[in-house]
């Protein structure tokens, strides 16, 4: 594929287009990365695609080999690597806080103990995350600004 | 919990147990056995039961994060390993030679108190640190708001 870089004056908005012969899933993942550095990622249920805003977005976690966009209402199944989402959403202040989940800070309420040195986030949802005694440092860094 | 964070864990237990045992030998046994006296010796004890009840906490290695509900069984179990472990070293000891099963009885209740108690102190520890996590998160919201 061949990728051309247009720079513009500050007065013409961005854009960006793909000319593709087909949309394939890899035309797809690089609409999603596109989109989700500009805070919206998209999710899919039941094959229907949905634009799901960054602040909106609870967590994301990886289930076997799936990756999911928790929001408030909906589950919605993403083609993005979790790692990938990580990466992107590190701005968003979205911090991995175990092996399969990278969670929205902001959407947390408090912090409580957990069993054998982990941790449990309470989100402003009421629902529960375990946060993984590895993650914990990191987590400590970014609660005193030294991440963000 | 996986290889580096079970080894920490063991030191951090360690050196718990150490401070818990000699905690309850003081307390149980001025309790129950006030007239005894003991010698230099008596010092080993709680760094060779220490040692000893270090090595189940090998049960809480798991390369997956564990469920609550599998932390809770593997905690039984490391309770019920321990148990075991320190009666078995206790009994060529030279207090069992007088067939005192009473004594068993107060070892396994001393365990159970010293397992508890490093659970208690631990979780006590953390709850400490999550009401400072939770602090510093709120500010953090404001300032990122």
């Amino acid at each position: 594929m061949k990728i051309t870089v247009l720079k513009i004056a500050q007065s013409e908005p961005e854009e960006m287009e793909i000319r593709c012969h087909e949309v394939t899933d890899q035309v797809n993942e690089i609409v999603a990365f596109v989109k989700s550095r500009n805070g919206q990622l998209t999710g899919v249920i039941e094959g229907k695609q949905y634009e799901v805003p960054v602040t909106d977005v609870y967590y994301v976690e990886a289930v076997d080999n799936s990756v999911f966009i928790y929001g408030p209402q909906k589950v919605y199944e993403t083609r993005q690597k979790l790692y990938e989402l990580e990466g992107i959403l590190r701005e968003k202040y979205f911090l991995r806080v175990s092996k399969s989940l990278v969670l929205n800070l902001m959407k947390v309420k408090s912090i409580k103990p957990a069993l054998n040195g982990r941790y449990s986030a309470i989100l402003q949802s009421g629902e529960e995350i375990i946060i993984s005694r590895k993650y914990v440092p990191e987590l400590k860094r970014a609660l005193k600004g030294d991440l963000f | 919990m996986r290889g580096k964070e079970l080894l920490v864990d063991m030191i951090y237990t360690y050196f718990m147990l150490v401070t818990m045992i000699l905690a309850v030998m003081m307390i149980l046994g001025s309790y129950f056995m006030p007239e005894v006296r003991f010698g230099y010796e008596s010092f080993r004890a709680p760094l060779i039961y220490a040692a000893f009840g270090t090595i189940p906490n090998i049960v809480m290695y798991a390369k997956k994060e564990l469920t609550v509900r599998q932390l809770l069984v593997r905690k039984f179990i490391q309770l019920i390993l321990v148990e075991i472990i320190v009666i078995a070293i206790a009994v060529p000891a030279e207090i069992f030679k007088e067939g005192k099963a009473e004594i068993v009885t107060l070892l396994a209740i001393s365990i159970l108190a010293v397992f508890v108690l490093t659970h208690l102190i631990e979780w006590f520890q953390n709850y400490a640190v999550a009401k400072q996590m939770t602090e510093e998160l709120l500010v953090f919201q404001k300032n990122h708001e």
